[in-house]
């Protein structure tokens, strides 16, 4: 695949800064230099058109010199960060033929697989590159979902506009895919995180002068409750993009009030269809209007389905998403206003109580306005009364740690949730329970 | 026996308490034995019902150490439902820890 106006551009930097990891700053001429021993390296293994290739790593000049080389020469890419647990289960689905692992030095090894899946034949047929992305679901084997390159690089033809970025999401979600591609096509830096604390975030939007910090509401309230905004210079901050998991409002309202001139950008992306393009009302609003060129948006019974040019061509190892006419079901319960619409959450995170249907998130809301509350995850357990019941995991300091912290829950959700939304039971735990993609599992 | 049935009243007595917090003035409950939990004239809806279970298996656990589940199969299995009122509750309860003791 072509691949010539981001050489370009990447030439034309040569000499600005593209990335900052681990305290070493790199420009985009080294980056220009690492794809030009990256092609000696994948000449050398044999690494050319059609192959399946697992990529194990994190941003840095070499993984995006990889990253591009492999475009370049249509092979189909399988990025995977250094974060997941099983990555024999990813080479394996993804029928990988080669995997190249940058977690230490640069390891490339052939594996004794083939690709026999006939979604991976037609790709490798049409001889277009292909990327594989895995959803990380909880329960079950994560599904693969493969695209082909060619549809989700063609927003990147234009350069865009330049912002500086942090890589708050991970090398192998497509919101870090996005990230890099941005910026690569318009010469932006982005720096990476030693570890993805408030703390260190902050350090780098100071450090750096960022400007977009791409990121999730559960870790946009571990900023709130950490205070840790209060003691690093954050004015170079533009936009704050928020995704993955709907927002609270008690959150919004919060991060707005903390940086009145940031704009806060909610972004839809689904590793089925790609990203994209969202329009918030305001930066204290949860409405958005969604859609953009190349994507098709309806409504149905509340649920919002998406047509997408850049929609991936199926899951390797389950059944096709999609309706005969190319439609997705993103199983999202939305309301609408006008040519707005808001995102109220999965209607599979759902919990139905006697019938009643509870929104985690709503309930999150309201338990994270109560003093003391750190961090809250809702979710439901079978009960043999209402079929299910909500529980409520609280996290607190150790001294709210009692039975008397739950009574001033129970008052609070009492006064401001319906009956059938109050938790059942509260769990409360003193350590955070945020997962590594900050990104609340159901 | 009789320390167990003081130390499952007072639970009661706790659970109620908490159950309150949540609930509308004018709904709050008073302990009496005789209050009724399921039925016609029950004091409470079925949401504050499970609450209510799970407040008490909670204490029964925090203050007793002991796990017990209230709410199954031999307790709808039993002849007279052990959750018509606070007193048949009670004595129920008390026939669970004892099995587990």
């Amino acid at each position: 695949m072509k691949i010539d106006h981001i050489l370009e551009n990447i030439s034309n930097n040569k000499d600005k800064l593209a990335i900052a990891s681990a305290g070493v700053e790199y420009t985009f001429g080294d980056i220009f230099i690492e794809y030009g021993n990256v092609k000696k390296l994948l000449d050398e293994y044999g690494i050319d058109d059609g192959r399946v290739v697992s990529l194990i790593a994190e941003f840095s000049p070499k993984s995006i010199a990889f990253f591009l080389a492999l475009i370049e020469r249509n092979t189909i890419i399988v990025p995977i960060s250094r974060t997941i647990k099983n990555i024999e289960g990813y080479i394996r689905i993804s029928e990988s033929e080669f995997v190249i692992d940058l977690r230490e030095e640069v390891k490339i090894e052939a594996t004794k697989q083939t690709v026999t899946h006939s979604m991976l034949k037609e790709l490798i047929d049409a001889k277009t590159a292909g990327l594989i992305l895995f959803s990380s679901g909880t329960t079950g084997e994560p599904k693969a979902a493969l695209h082909d390159l060619s549809h989700l690089m063609k927003k990147f033809e234009k350069p865009g506009k330049v912002l500086s970025t942090v890589t708050f999401l991970l090398f192998d979600h497509i919101g870090g895919f996005n990230t890099m591609m941005h910026s690569l096509a318009s010469g932006s830096m982005i720096a990476t995180l030693k570890e993805r604390s408030p703390e260190e975030v902050c350090r780098v939007i100071e450090k750096y002068d960022i400007e977009l910090l791409p990121t999730s509401p559960t870790f946009l309230n571990m900023i709130i409750l950490s205070r840790v905004y209060e003691r690093f210079d954050l004015s170079s901050l533009k936009i704050v993009s928020y995704g993955t998991e709907p927002m609270p409002e008690s959150t919004l309202k919060k991060m707005h009030e903390i940086l009145p001139n940031v704009k806060m950008k909610q972004t839809y992306g689904l590793s089925e269809v790609g990203i994209m393009a969202t329009k918030s009302e305001n930066s204290e609003s949860l409405w958005m209007k969604l859609g953009g060129e190349g994507f098709e948006t309806k409504i149905e019974d509340d649920i919002l389905y998406i047509r997408a040019e850049s929609a991936m061509k199926g899951y390797l190892n389950a059944p096709s998403p999609f309706d005969d006419q190319g439609w997705f079901n993103t199983k999202d319960k939305v309301e609408i206003k006008g040519e707005y619409i808001r995102i109220l959450g999965r209607t599979t995170d759902l919990i139905n109580v006697g019938g009643e249907k509870v929104y985690p998130n709503e309930v999150e809301s309201a338990l994270l306005c109560v003093d003391g509350v750190k961090d809250v995850f809702v979710y439901g357990e079978d009960n043999p009364i209402t079929g299910k019941s909500v529980i409520a995991q609280v996290c607190v300091d150790e001294s709210n740690n009692n039975r008397d912290f739950i009574k001033k829950l129970r008052r609070y959700c009492g006064q401001e949730l319906e009956a059938y939304k109050r938790p059942v039971k509260y769990i409360l735990k003193e350590q955070a329970f945020s997962g590594e993609r900050f990104k609340k599992k159901r | 026996m009789i320390v167990v049935k003081n130390k499952i009243e007072k639970i009661m007595q706790e659970a109620i308490l908490e159950l309150n917090e949540q609930m509308d003035e004018e709904k709050k409950l008073s302990y009496d034995k005789e209050l009724r939990l399921i039925g016609k004239s029950a004091a409470v809806d079925s949401m504050e019902f499970v609450t209510l279970i799970s407040i008490i298996e909670e204490c029964i656990a925090d203050e007793l150490d002991i796990d017990i589940r209230i709410v199954s199969d031999r307790a709808f299995s039993k002849e007279r439902s052990p959750f018509y009122s606070v007193s048949t509750l009670e004595d129920f309860i008390i026939e669970l820890i004892e099995e587990e003791e």
